[in-house]
C-alpha cells in the first residue's frame, strides 16, 4: 500500500538494466523519497497502466503520479506509449517525461507533439529528479 | 500546285521531303493508255507502276503501298469495279484513293456503285492531262504528309520510349539515393542511440566506482579509472561530432534573415564551463546574415569552442567577435588570442579529422572546423582563416547579406 503514504509512485519504462540501475542511484541522491516501478519495454508499460498482466495487483501497482519514458523501447517504442496514452478516454493525469540518449531535436518536437511534459537526456542527474519529484510532492 | 506545297513547308521538314517519294499504281488492260498515263503522271516525280489486270494488280497491291490507284473500269475478265471490291476486302487498303478511268458514258447508277466501292473520283476517257495530273498529285501530296506525319509520329514515340527509360533510370536511381539517405540517417540515429548508451553506462559505473569504492582504491586504480573515464568520454565526443557533422550534411537548407546577436548569445550559453573562462567581446550593431539557423549555430559553436580551447597555458583566452559589410556579404569575424596556426596548415585544419601542430596536445576530434567548412559551404558561404604561431587567430565567415528592402 504505497499510495496513502504520500510517497509518489514512478513509473520507469526501461529496458537496460544498467539504466534502471543509474535511475535508481539517481533518485536515491536526490534525497526525494519516492517508490519506482519498472516496466522493461513499451507492452509492459501498456499493461501497467491498465493493472493486466503480472501488474493486476493494483495494490502492489498503483497507478503512477509520473512517468518517465525511454524512446528506444523493444515491441512498442516511447512514441507509440506515449501515442497509446493520448488515444485513452480517461487520460492518465501522470506527466510523461522522457528520458533519452537522443538529442536528435526531431525526437523532442515528435515527443512534445504527442504530449510529453519534458525531454530529458540521460542519464538523469540527481538535482533533475529531485526538482521534478519535488513538484509531485506539491500536488 | 506541288512545287507550292512543297516550297511551303517549315524548314524543319523540308530535309525530308524529296525523299518521300510515294507510289502511283495504274490499271489498265490497254498498253497504249498505260504508256500515255505514265508520260503525264512521270512528271510529278513519283514511283509508277503499272498493272495489266486486276489480278497483277492486286500482285503489286501485297507488295507495296500506294498513294493512288488509277483503275481502268473497263477490263476483260475482272473489272474495275470487281478489281476495287477485292481491293477494299484487305484492311491495309481501306483507304487507299482510287480514281476510277472510264471510256463509257457511265450511267448514275455506275457512277454510286462506284462511290460505295471506295472511288474517290472518276476521270473520263480521253484524258485531259493537266487534270489527271492535278487530281493524282493531291494524293500524291496526301500520302506524302501522311508519310511525314507517321514518321513524326514513330520519332515521337521513339522519343518517348526514350524519356520513358530515361524516367526509370532516374526514378530507380532517385529511389536508390532515397534508400541510401534513410539507411545513412538510421546509421546516425543508431549511432545516436545505440553507441552512445554502452558508452553512458562506462562512464556511469566508473562514477559509481569512484564515489563508492574510492576511499578502498590506491593511487594507481584511482588513476586508471580516471584514464577508463577520459577514453569513455572522449568516445562520447567523437560519437557526438559525427552525428553534428552527418546532420550538417544532410540538413534541408532554408536560408533566412538571422540576427547574429541572438545566436551567439545563444551558443555562448551552451558551450558553458570553458566559454564562462573566457572573455568575449562582440562588438555591438552586428550585421544581419542570411542563414540557416541550425547550421549557422554549428558553425558558431566550434568556431566560439576552438577560439575559448586552444590557448598557452596559464593565458585567459580572450575571443572578439565582429562584422564587417562587403557588397552583398557579410564576413563574420571570430578572432582570439591562442596558439595560432602555422599558415601550411590554413587549408587542411578544414579537413575532417586533420589536427595539426600544437593543436594535438588539446583535446579535440579533429571534426569541428569540418562542421564549420560543411555548413558555411551548405548555406552558399565561405570560410578561412588568417593565423600564424604565436599571434592568435582570426577565422571568418563569408555568408550572403539579406535583401535589403527597397528605398
Amino acid at each position: 500500500m504505497n499510495q496513502p503514504t504520500g510517497v509518489p509512485i514512478i513509473l520507469l519504462v526501461e529496458d537496460s538494466p544498467d539504466d534502471v540501475f543509474f535511475f535508481h542511484r539517481a533518485v536515491t541522491k536526490s534525497k526525494v523519497a519516492a517508490t519506482t516501478h519498472v516496466a522493461i519495454d513499451g507492452v509492459e508499460a501498456i499493461n501497467y497502466l491498465q493493472n493486466q498482466g503480472r501488474f493486476a495487483d493494483r495494490a502492489a501497482f498503483p497507478q503512477p503520479d509520473i512517468i518517465f519514458l525511454d524512446l528506444k523501447l523493444p515491441h512498442l517504442n516511447g512514441f507509440e506509449v506515449l501515442e497509446w496514452i493520448g488515444r485513452q478516454p480517461q487520460r492518465p493525469a501522470a506527466p510523461v517525461i522522457i528520458l533519452t540518449s537522443s538529442s536528435e531535436p526531431e525526437d523532442r518536437e515528435r515527443a512534445e507533439t504527442l504530449g510529453a511534459a519534458l525531454f530529458l537526456t540521460k542519464p538523469p542527474l540527481p538535482e533533475q529528479l529531485s526538482e521534478i519529484l519535488g513538484k509531485i510532492n506539491k500536488c | 500546285m506541288e512545287q507550292k506545297i512543297l516550297t511551303a513547308k517549315p524548314g524543319r521538314q523540308s530535309a525530308n521531303i524529296p525523299k518521300e517519294i510515294v507510289n502511283i499504281l495504274l490499271v489498265d488492260d490497254q498498253p497504249g493508255k498505260l504508256l500515255a498515263h505514265e508520260a503525264i503522271l512521270s512528271e510529278l516525280g513519283q514511283r509508277i507502276i503499272k498493272a495489266r489486270n486486276g489480278v497483277e494488280a492486286l500482285e503489286q497491291l501485297l507488295r507495296n503501298d500506294f498513294a493512288v490507284i488509277l483503275l481502268d473500269v473497263n477490263m476483260p475478265n475482272m473489272d474495275g469495279f470487281e478489281t476495287a471490291a477485292l481491293i477494299r476486302q484487305r484492311p491495309r487498303f481501306e483507304r487507299t484513293p482510287i480514281i476510277f478511268v472510264t471510256g463509257y458514258n457511265t450511267t448514275d447508277l455506275d457512277r454510286l456503285k462506284g462511290y460505295e466501292l471506295g472511288a474517290v473520283d472518276y476521270m473520263f476517257l480521253p484524258v485531259v492531262p493537266q487534270v489527271l495530273k492535278a487530281k493524282v498529285s493531291v494524293f500524291v501530296e496526301l500520302a506524302r504528309q501522311t508519310q511525314i506525319i507517321k514518321t513524326q509520329a514513330e520519332d515521337l514515340a521513339a522519343n518517348n520510349r526514350n524519356q520513358a527509360q530515361q524516367l526509370e533510370v532516374i526514378q530507380k536511381l532517385n529511389e536508390e539515393l532515397r534508400e541510401a539517405n534513410s539507411e545513412l540517417e538510421t546509421f546516425s540515429y543508431s549511432v545516436s542511440h545505440d553507441l552512445r548508451a554502452p558508452l553512458r553506462s562506462l562512464t556511469g559505473y566508473i562514477d559509481v566506482l569512484l564515489e563508492d569504492y574510492g576511499s578502498r582504491l590506491d593511487a594507481d586504480a584511482h588513476n586508471h579509472l580516471q584514464a577508463l573515464d577520459r577514453a569513455a568520454k572522449r568516445m562520447d565526443c567523437l560519437t557526438r561530432d559525427l552525428l553534428a557533422y552527418g546532420r550538417v550534411a544532410r540538413e534541408t537548407v532554408k536560408l533566412e534573415a538571422v540576427q547574429l546577436q541572438h545566436v551567439i548569445e545563444e551558443v555562448i550559453s551552451l558551450i558553458g564551463s570553458q566559454a564562462a573562462k573566457a572573455k568575449i567581446t562582440i562588438e555591438p550593431c552586428l550585421a544581419e546574415v542570411l542563414a540557416h539557423r541550425f547550421l549557422l549555430e554549428q558553425c558558431l559553436s566550434n568556431l566560439l569552442s576552438n577560439a575559448t580551447k586552444f590557448v598557452p597555458p596559464g593565458v585567459a583566452p580572450e575571443v572578439r567577435i565582429r562584422t564587417e559589410v562587403r557588397a552583398n556579404q557579410v564576413r563574420l569575424w571570430v578572432e582570439d588570442n591562442g596558439i595560432g596556426i602555422d599558415p601550411t596548415y590554413h587549408r587542411k585544419i578544414f579537413s575532417i579529422f586533420e589536427r595539426v601542430g600544437d593543436m594535438q596536445k588539446y583535446e579535440g576530434t579533429g571534426i569541428g572546423l569540418a562542421i564549420v567548412n560543411r555548413a558555411v559551404q551548405r548555406m552558399g558561404g565561405f570560410c578561412g582563416v588568417e593565423s600564424a604561431p604565436g599571434q592568435g587567430s582570426r577565422f571568418w565567415v563569408d555568408l550572403p547579406a539579406p535583401a535589403k528592402p527597397a528605398a
